[in-house]
C-alpha cells in the first residue's frame, strides 16, 4: 500500500489515515476534514480529535483512489477559506468561477459526474455546489440536440416531449416548442 | 471493468442540484431530451426572480395575456396557455418566487372563463395548491370581489410578507381580506388607490403606505405607537399617509408633544423625532399638509441616511419597474408610485451677494491712464449694498423640511 502524502506534512496527533476502495492510503490533517461534514461527524463521534484515541483507518468504500487525490487537491485549495454557507434558494445562478477551480474542474463529463458522487457521499458542500454550477454552465444556452450530445444522452422518445412534434437530427425540438417564448431584451435603464 | 458514469447513471436527487442551477429556458430544453430528464424538471423546484400575469380581455377584443418570468439576467415572455404555465411551475412544492405581480383586466364582467381556467388548473394541481411567493402586486378590474379574493387566497400566507393593491377595493372585499392569515402575516401592505381603512388591521405591518379618505389625529396617533413601542425594529420605512381631512399636529393627543423629542416646523410641514424601544433607532415623523410620514431612523442620521429610505420605500415598485411594464402594457400610471420625498435639516442661509460700490470716477487728466468704469446707475434690487445694515444669517424662512414634487404627478 502506499501512502499519499498532503503537502502540509502532518504528524500522527492532527491526522486521520483514509483508505480508498482501491485500498490506497491518504494520511488527511484534521483541519482538512473540517470541510467534509461526513468525515467532521466521524471525527467527532469517534473522538478522533483527542491525542490519546487510536485512530482507525477510515475505508471510504464509494471513492477511488484517484478521486480521493481530487478531493485531498481541493480541501487543500480552499484550507483557509471561511466556512461553506449555502443558500437555501438561488434566485439567479452565477457562472463565474476563479479560474483555479476553472483548471481544477476542466476534465470529461463522466469523470465530474463521479467527482459530483464523491463529493455528496463526502459532503463538501462547496465542491458540490461548484460541481453543480459547472455542470449547468455546460448545458445553459444549448439547443436539446446539444444538450444530447454535450451529456451523450440516448434519447427514449420518438417525439418532443413537451409539442409531440418528431425529433429530427440536428434540429432544436424543443425551440419549436418553445416557439411562443422568446427571451425579452434587457430593460432599459430607469 | 466499471462502467463510466453517464449523465442518466446520476442519481436523481443529485441531478435536482444541477437543474436548479439552469435558467427557466434551459430547464425546458434539457426536459425535452428523454422521458427521465422530463420527470426530472417536473418534480425539481424552480426558483424565480419574478413572475409577472397579464390579462386583457374585453367584449368583442381578442385576449391579450402575458407570462413574463424572470430568472438570472434573463425575461421570459410567453403568450400561450400562461394560467396553466404560470401555475404548474408551483405544482412542485418547493417552488418559490421572489415577486409576483398579477395584473388582470376585464371589461366583460360576465365573462368567468378565466377564472375557471384557474380553478380547473389548481385542482389538477393537487389539493392544497399554493403561489409561494414573498410580494405581490394584485390589480385586477372587471372580476367580482369572490375572484379576487379566490386569487389571493391562492398564495402561501406562510411566505407573503409584502401585499400591494393596485386597486380600489370594496369594504366588504377588504374585511374579508384583513381577516386573513396572509393579511396578518404581512410584514409590508401598500394601497395605490384612495379609499377609507381601519388603521387597526394595520398596526403589525413593517412598513404601510396607504391613503385613507379620512383619518382622525387620535389613529394616526396610535400609528405612531405601534411603531415607537415596538421591540424589533429595523432601519426602514415605516408609513406614509395622504388623506383628505384637513388637520395638523396640534390636534395630536397631548402624549403625542410630550414625547417627541426634538421638532422642526416650517410654513410647509414640521417633523417630530421619538424615541424608540430599540437602542440606537428613533423614530421621525414628517407631517406636512394632508400628509404623514413615519421613518425608523438611526441616532444622529443625515440626509443621505434617510434618504436612502425614503427613495424606495418598496422593492415591489422597483421590481415592477424592471420589467418596464410601462412600456409593455402602454400603463400610463403603472407603476403607480415612485417617490421623490427627502427632508433635510435646516441649513444657514448664505450670505447676499455684496455689490461694490462702484468706483469714482475722477478727472483723467489728473489721475492718467486708468480705466474709465461708467457709472452704473440701476443697481440690482436684489443685492445689498456695504452701506446697508448687515443681514444676520439665521433670518429667514426655515427650510428643514423639503418636498420635492412627485415627477409622476
Amino acid at each position: 500500500m502506499s501512502c499519499e502524502e498532503p503537502t502540509t506534512s502532518p504528524t500522527p496527533e492532527n491526522n486521520i489515515t483514509v483508505v480508498s476502495s482501491d485500498g490506497k492510503e491518504f494520511l488527511l490533517d484534521l483541519k482538512l476534514t473540517e470541510q467534509s461534514e461526513t468525515l467532521a461527524r466521524l471525527i467527532s463521534n469517534f473522538e478522533y480529535d483527542r491525542t490519546d484515541v487510536k485512530k482507525d483507518p477510515v475505508p471510504l468504500g464509494n471513492i477511488t483512489s484517484a478521486q480521493m487525490q481530487k478531493i485531498i487537491e481541493w480541501l487543500q485549495h480552499h484550507r483557509y477559506y471561511p466556512k461553506w454557507e449555502q443558500n437555501d434558494i438561488h434566485y439567479s445562478t452565477s457562472f463565474t468561477f476563479e479560474t483555479w477551480v476553472e483548471e481544477y474542474l476542466n476534465i470529461p463529463n463522466n469523470e465530474m459526474f463521479e467527482l459530483l458522487n464523491a463529493a455528496n457521499y463526502l459532503n463538501i458542500p462547496r465542491l458540490f455546489s461548484t460541481i453543480c454550477r459547472i455542470m449547468a454552465s455546460r448545458i445553459t444556452g444549448k439547443s436539446a440536440e446539444q444538450i444530447r450530445t454535450v451529456l451523450n444522452i440516448k434519447t427514449d422518445v420518438k417525439n418532443d416531449v413537451y409539442t409531440g412534434i418528431p425529433i429530427q437530427e440536428d434540429s432544436s425540438s424543443s425551440e419549436d416548442g418553445m416557439s411562443e417564448i422568446s427571451l425579452s431584451p434587457s430593460p432599459p435603464p430607469i | 471493468m466499471k462502467a463510466e458514469t453517464t449523465w442518466q447513471g446520476v442519481p436523481a436527487h443529485l441531478k435536482e442540484d444541477i437543474v436548479t442551477s439552469l435558467d427557466y429556458k434551459s430547464r425546458f430544453r434539457l426536459g425535452s431530451c428523454s422521458k427521465s430528464d422530463r420527470a426530472l424538471i417536473d418534480t425539481s423546484p424552480v426558483f424565480l426572480h419574478g413572475i409577472e400575469v397579464y390579462i386583457a380581455s374585453g367584449k368583442n377584443q381578442e385576449t391579450s395575456n402575458v407570462l413574463k418570468i424572470k430568472d438570472g439576467g434573463n425575461s421570459i415572455e410567453i403568450a400561450n396557455n400562461i394560467i396553466v404555465h404560470c401555475l404548474h411551475i408551483f405544482k412542485q412544492k418547493r417552488s418559490f418566487a421572489k415577486n409576483v405581480a398579477i395584473v388582470i383586466h376585464y371589461s366583460d364582467t360576465e365573462d368567468t372563463t378565466l377564472m375557471k381556467e384557474m380553478t380547473e388548473t389548481t385542482k389538477s394541481c393537487g389539493g392544497n395548491f399554493k403561489i409561494r411567493a414573498k410580494r405581490l402586486y394584485l390589480k385586477t378590474t372587471g372580476i367580482s370581489d369572490q375572484h379576487v379574493f379566490q386569487v389571493f387566497q391562492l398564495f402561501d400566507s406562510n411566505l407573503l410578507e409584502s401585499i400591494e393593491f393596485g386597486h380600489k377595493i370594496s369594504d366588504e372585499l377588504l374585511s374579508r381580506i384583513t381577516k386573513t392569515e396572509s393579511w396578518k402575516k404581512a410584514k409590508e401592505i401598500c394601497f395605490n388607490k384612495a379609499q377609507q381603512l381601519q388603521v387597526d388591521d394595520f398596526l403589525h405591518v413593517n412598513k404601510l403606505r396607504f391613503f385613507p379618505l379620512l383619518i382622525t389625529p387620535e389613529d394616526t396617533w396610535k400609528l405612531i405607537i405601534a411603531f415607537t413601542t415596538r421591540k424589533t425594529l429595523l432601519r426602514h420605512f415605516g408609513f406614509r399617509l395622504n388623506f383628505l381631512n384637513d388637520w395638523n399636529p396640534s390636534h395630536f393627543p397631548p402624549e403625542f408633544k410630550a414625547s417627541s423629542i426634538k421638532t422642526y416646523t416650517s410654513a410647509t410641514g414640521s417633523v417630530y423625532i421619538f424615541p424608540t424601544q430599540v437602542t440606537h433607532f428613533m423614530f421621525v415623523v414628517r407631517f406636512s399638509r394632508r400628509r404623514c410620514e413615519g421613518y425608523t431612523c438611526e441616532e444622529g442620521y443625515e440626509i443621505s441616511a434617510f434618504r436612502s429610505i425614503s427613495l424606495n420605500p418598496y422593492p415591489m415598485s422597483e421590481f415592477l419597474n424592471s420589467f418596464h411594464v410601462k412600456k409593455t402594457f402602454r400603463y400610463p400610471n403603472f407603476p403607480p408610485y415612485r417617490p421623490t420625498v427627502a427632508v433635510r435639516y435646516p441649513q444657514l442661509i448664505p450670505e447676499p451677494h455684496i455689490v461694490p460700490p462702484p468706483p469714482i470716477i475722477l478727472n483723467y487728466f489728473e489721475y492718467g491712464p486708468f480705466p474709465i468704469v461708467p457709472l452704473n446707475l440701476t443697481y440690482p434690487t436684489n443685492d445689498v449694498l456695504d452701506d446697508t445694515p448687515t443681514v444676520t444669517s439665521n433670518v429667514g424662512p426655515d427650510d428643514s423640511l423639503y418636498i420635492v414634487p412627485d415627477k409622476n404627478q
